[in-house]
């Protein structure tokens, strides 16, 4: 593969528990973590696992629907911020496409309508309409005049890092100009029960690769950037926030909820990225984890990360955002291109006792960083593996 | 080829397999009339053949949406001619899944056991294999493949999303292969509720799925794009007012299996062949070109 020409982030949005902005990000990923929400808040139902909530307020001024609007709310908040800050305007400046990463945004999203149905009750009809009109990639490109290529992205965990690769190859193809890509996610009775199910949940406080870790915390967000060719971003003068430098996409093909043992499929992506970004794992400053605190995956990727960066950073973000799922990989890679800006990785929270099973321990105060590449990596169901390369805006 | 072709992909093998046949049963329902189509039973697939083209697999466990993706998979690299161990080299063989329901029978099951039991006795298998890229996992852990796997849900538009994906993917050299198509499954429940609140036509009237093997496009052959943008002058959709618009009208399978039944017919045309727009909203659209090998 061809590692010329360079591709730009020029426009970043974002929405996480305590911010509905981008600028809101380093500030929360800096301070403790916030109280987790009740479960309560998305069904009465639900089993009394707490999560990471978005803002009340950036579900928009009905405040949260319970249906598939929802994560189509946080999406259209963070893809206005992205397309706002790079000043892209879609036609004048070329062809937009989407590529949206989500998994509650794309699931069968009318738990209350098929209750209603079961017990002989009228479902109403929002539910519905809202499930067949909320598709973000389609929404977000009608609202957003992108007439270019077009993907709802559901890989499960990978998808925000999955549609920043679909990006990054629909710029290279020439397929257009930039693309609005990332991930987004609400939660609703559905998912929060099946994650709870799964016996992967933790009713406290999550503690990434701890070796107490008790499982994960769901969270909501969404992640989006514009990404654009170097030359396009110099053309229109606008602001680089940095590069997307390489992208690795895998999948384990062991086992469709736990991932290989010896990361196989993981070792595979962040060894395409690595490639793509023409830098070898020395080159790295640091990485931020996927780090879901679920037993397995903190295994699995720490004793992965621990052997194959030996004495770099590694950043545990998600006991501060919880995992976001569709949006985790995106927000990730933002997280990472705003430490790359600040050169400074934040502090894992809640990390207290390192596992003898991995030897692994994240960053645990505020570290300095030099070098200017990071690498990100995600891990989803099916046994799927995103890794990558981000470059800060200096980096040549 | 023509300009609408930036970026196609060559196709080296088409499997189809639906509630009413395969590949060629496609070509004969064209023929038929909605009213047909209206008047039968409509069956879920029927996936015995999986025994016969992979026999050392274990299909246990397997949702039956994921055995409908791999009977057309199987099918499309025999077409193609393609070993399924060429499939195993790491990372160079991508899969690219269009749906826009997945396995619509796990994610009701999975709400039946929160509704017959409440959250906590609901069924951890059921949320699993409920997830929407739960084919194109299967497909990856079945057939040893360990390069990307991308699962696009957008509807209609699901298919023509997936060949976007793949387009890219092939063209951008991060792959050599790809299984690329769309599948949709049958619910009675799930049709239950369409039909309750008003979009009976969205819920899919029969199982099926159609799989392209595709690969960087080489004179001389048969291919597929996908197409943004303003679009051309097109041809009708080739599945039209008879029987495949009853049976696929309105689902990812639609695009897919226009380009299926086009490029499966003799003396095959160049053009677009089909456009669709996002169910039932003023719309977004992608349109699918398919053009047949050159005839001597």
């Amino acid at each position: 593969m061809s590692s010329s020409p360079r591709f730009a982030v020029t426009g970043i949005g974002a929405v996480a528990t305590g911010t509905i902005s981008a600028d809101g990000i380093w500030h929360m990923l800096n301070a403790p973590p916030a109280q987790l929400s009740q479960a309560s808040i998305l069904h009465p139902q639900a089993l009394p696992f707490p999560f990471f909530s978005a803002p009340e307020a950036s579900f928009g001024p009905d405040g949260r629907r319970h249906n598939a609007l929802d994560t189509l709310s946080l999406a259209r908040l963070a893809t206005r911020e992205a397309l706002s800050s790079s000043g892209f305007v879609p036609g004048k400046d070329g062809m937009l496409g989407i590529a949206v990463g989500t998994t509650s945004g794309s699931a069968l999203h009318f738990f209350d309508s098929y209750a209603a149905l079961r017990e002989s009750r009228t479902p109403a009809s929002e539910e519905m309409a809202n499930f067949f009109g909320c598709n973000p990639a389609l929404e977000l490109a009608k609202e957003f005049h992108a007439e270019g290529p077009t993907t709802t992205l559901s890989n499960a965990c990978t998808s925000g890092a999955d549609a920043i690769g679909a990006g990054l190859d629909f710029l290279r193809t020439g397929m257009c100009d930039a693309v609005l890509c990332g991930g987004a996610d609400a939660l609703g009775l559905v998912p929060h029960t099946g994650f709870a199910r799964l016996m992967i949940y933790s009713d406290e406080p999550c503690r990434p690769f701890d070796a107490r870790r008790k499982g994960l915390n769901l969270g909501e967000g969404s992640g989006m950037l514009l990404l654009e060719s170097e030359a396009s971003a110099r053309r229109r003068g606008a602001r680089i926030r940095g590069f997307i430098a390489g992208y690795g996409s895998s999948c384990d093909a062991h086992h469709f909820t736990a991932p290989h043992p010896e990361a196989r499929g993981l070792a595979l992506a962040v060894d395409r990225a690595l490639a793509e970004a023409g830098v070898e794992a020395s080159g790295i400053a640091f990485v931020n984890a996927h780090a879901t605190a679920t037993r397995e995956n903190d295994r699995t990727e720490g004793k992965f990360l621990a052997s194959r960066f030996p004495g770099k950073p590694v950043w545990a973000s998600k006991a501060v955002t919880g995992h976001t799922l569709g949006a985790a990989g995106s927000l990730e890679a933002i997280f990472c291109l705003l430490a790359l800006e600040q050169g400074t990785v934040p502090a894992s929270w809640n990390f207290e006792e390192p596992d003898p099973e991995t030897g692994l321990v994240p960053t645990l105060v505020r570290t300095p960083v030099s070098g200017g590449l990071a690498l990100s990596t995600s891990l989803g169901f099916g046994g799927g593996n995103a890794a990558l390369v981000l470059a800060g805006a200096d980096h040549d | 080829m023509t300009e609408l072709f930036d970026n196609a992909l060559s196709v080296l093998g088409t499997g189809a397999v639906h509630s009413l046949g395969q590949l060629a049963g496609l070509l004969d329902l064209r023929l038929r009339d909605a009213a047909w189509a209206t008047s039968q039973e409509i069956p879920g697939t029927d996936t015995s053949q999986l025994a016969q083209i992979f026999p050392k697999l274990s299909l246990r466990r397997v949702p039956r949406a994921a055995r409908t993706c791999l009977l057309a998979t199987g099918l499309a690299l025999q077409d193609a001619s393609i070993c399924p161990e060429v499939l195993k080299i790491p990372g160079r063989t991508g899969i690219f899944v269009g749906t826009a329901f997945s396995s619509a029978t796990t994610s009701m099951d999975f709400m039946d056991s929160i509704l017959d039991g409440g959250p906590k006795l609901s069924s951890p298998t059921a949320f699993s294999h409920s997830v929407s890229n739960v084919e194109a996992g299967m497909l990856s852990l079945l057939l040893g493949i360990q390069g990307p796997c991308m699962t696009v849900t957008q509807f209609a538009l699901s298919f023509a999303g997936a060949l976007a994906s793949a387009q890219a993917q092939l063209n951008s050299g991060r792959i050599d292969l790809a299984l690329c198509g769309a599948m949709e499954e049958r619910d009675a429940r799930f049709a239950d509720v369409c039909s309750a609140t008003n979009y009976s036509a969205q819920a899919p009237v029969a199982d099926g799925a159609v799989f392209f093997v595709l690969a960087r496009h080489k004179p001389g052959t048969p291919c597929l794009a996908s197409g943004f943008g303003t679009p051309p002058a097109f041809v009708a959709p080739l599945r039209g007012e008879g029987a495949l618009g009853v049976l696929f009208g309105q689902g990812s399978l639609a695009q897919a299996i226009d380009a299926a039944t086009m490029l499966a017919e003799a003396n095959t045309p160049a053009g677009t062949i089909a456009k669709d727009s996002h169910s039932g909203l003023e719309g977004h659209v992608i349109y699918v070109n398919a053009e047949g090998a050159p005839q001597d």
